[in-house]
């Protein structure tokens, strides 16, 4: 039903693409905390056709992906492209990022062998049994890619992001893609002790410290603001109509939480503003991965302010009657 | 019993398509947390009967798509700034022509006439609706995707060609 196809790359590069540092983000709530494994795929699908390069598979076999995919016959420009896989709405799809240029193919497709698939399958939350890899994804130079990109001399000491390699040496985790994985930070209220918690900060990147802060701000709103605290009590009641009381919290928190993302995005990017200065990424950190990441913070933080700050009330709201 | 559906009804998402009774609404399931962005889902509501739609898919036969508008109205309720995050199955956002500095999902005028951007595109084709535009992922891809819309909201991704791997384009995140 999903029919997608891909065919080329045009290249890249144009404005803002040399020295953009891209923060890999999960996807499928990306910084929201789901579904990390469609980011991952990409990486992971790497790992996986070079591994499959080792093992010398087959020639190549229609891709039947549940009948979503197809890719065109592969060339050395393509395999990028055979690596991406699509959007699917049914939400079987999976979304492959792309590898550095480096990581091109050479040779003939075949689907993931059985034991990849089956040990993958349910990170991508799809078999990926007939997604096709390359038997020659990886040339025995490129797996020193990832360490180039390790010693690069734009990485300064303590930098260096931690890579992990199989036992074939090949690249196994997202980390060595020169990427970091900036998943966000949660935090929510618990009925149960009246505290509002931060629940998680999935921020692999140098401004995990900012997220850290960005949740911390939502901890002292909420937990000043006593509402969270409010609906434990009630929640804690004999008969207590849970559902009523969580709609109830719901459409307040709705409202009272722009002001608290307001406050918490200000303070990402005073943030951010700090780290830059540590990192001196005006001068001599100025090109390294951290202070892309930081400015890629800062410009999403600066506008999540802005807007959530324009729609916030002036005052909190008054909590709910449980 | 926290896991029932609620809805935030001052928050109503309008659409123009028919949509067969049901109207739209930021909602979703458990105690809301920070981000927001993270729990809210779009709720189809109509009586009693609440759905939650986590893609497009689940919209086929909810909808009567009539004009190319429409169709284009349709594929941007699943990729637009405004309302992408509710669909957890989603994985593309439409960037857009800054104004000013590029903010979030969106690229200045120079980066469109560089790469060669087309317009939107978007005509009847068959018994619905197809449409070409740019897409951007998660990872700041830049994708000129080929979208079929049917009459009844049955969406599907036909191609999706790469334009800029590594667009300057921003994918907007929360926490």
């Amino acid at each position: 039903m999903y029919m997608t196809k891909t065919r080329e790359t045009k290249g890249s590069g144009g404005l803002g693409a040399a020295g953009k540092r891209r923060t890999a983000r999960p996807g499928a709530g990306a910084g929201l905390g789901h579904s990390k494994a469609h980011h991952l795929a990409g990486v992971s699908l790497r790992y996986l056709a070079a591994r499959s390069a080792l093992r010398g598979h087959g020639p190549a076999a229609p891709c039947a992906c549940a009948g979503e995919v197809a890719y065109r016959s592969a060339g050395p420009e393509e395999l990028r492209v055979q690596m991406r896989r699509a959007y699917s709405p049914s939400g079987s799809g999976v979304a492959l990022a792309a590898g550095p240029p480096a990581l091109r193919a050479s040779g003939s497709r075949h689907p993931a062998d059985t034991g990849t698939g089956v040990f993958m399958a349910p990170r991508f939350g799809h078999d990926i049994s007939q997604v096709l890899v390359s038997p020659n994804i990886m040339e025995p130079t490129q797996t020193s890619l990832s360490r180039r990109l390790l010693t690069s001399p734009e990485t300064p000491a303590g930098e260096e992001e931690a890579d992990q390699y199989s036992s074939d040496g090949l690249l196994a985790s997202l980390a060595g893609s020169g990427t970091c994985v900036n998943g966000g930070g949660e935090s929510v209220c618990s009925p149960t002790t009246g505290k509002y918690g931060i629940t998680s900060n999935s921020n692999t990147c140098c401004t995990k410290e900012c997220t850290q802060a960005h949740e911390q701000q939502h901890v002292t709103d909420h937990d000043g603001w006593g509402c969270c605290a409010a609906l434990s009590a009630a929640w804690g009641k004999k008969g207590a109509d849970k559902a009523e009381l969580v709609k109830k919290y719901n459409t307040w928190f709705a409202t009272a939480n722009l002001l608290s993302e307001c406050n918490a995005y200000t303070r990402s990017v005073e943030c951010a503003d700090a780290l830059a200065t540590t990192k001196d990424c005006a001068g001599t950190g100025k090109d390294t991965d951290c202070c892309k990441d930081i400015a890629d913070y800062k410009l999403n933080a600066e506008t999540r302010a802005k807007s959530n700050c324009g729609a916030a009330p002036k005052t909190v709201p008054p909590c709910p009657s449980f | 019993m926290t896991e029932k559906i609620w809805v935030l009804e001052d928050e109503p998402i309008r659409v123009s398509f028919n949509t067969k009774g049901y109207a739209f609404y930021k909602g979703g399931r458990g105690i809301l947390g920070s981000p927001m962005e993270a729990h809210l889902r779009l709720i189809a509501v109509r009586g009693r009967d609440q759905v939650e739609i986590p893609g497009a898919s689940h919209l086929k036969g909810r909808v009567a798509i009539e004009s190319t508008e429409e169709a284009l109205e349709f594929v941007r309720l699943f990729t637009s700034k405004g309302t992408h995050y509710l669909f957890p199955d989603g994985q593309y956002i439409e960037p857009a022509l800054a104004e000013n500095a590029p903010g979030l999902g969106e690229f200045t005028k120079e980066y469109a006439q560089r790469m060669k951007l087309e317009p939107v595109r978007s005509r009847r084709k068959g018994d619905g609706f197809e449409i070409e535009r740019s897409l951007v992922d998660r990872a700041g891809t830049l994708l000129r995707a080929t979208e079929r819309v049917g009459k009844d909201g049955d969406y599907s991704l036909m191609k999706a060609v790469i334009i800029d791997e590594s667009s300057p384009v921003s994918f907007p995140f929360y926490e």
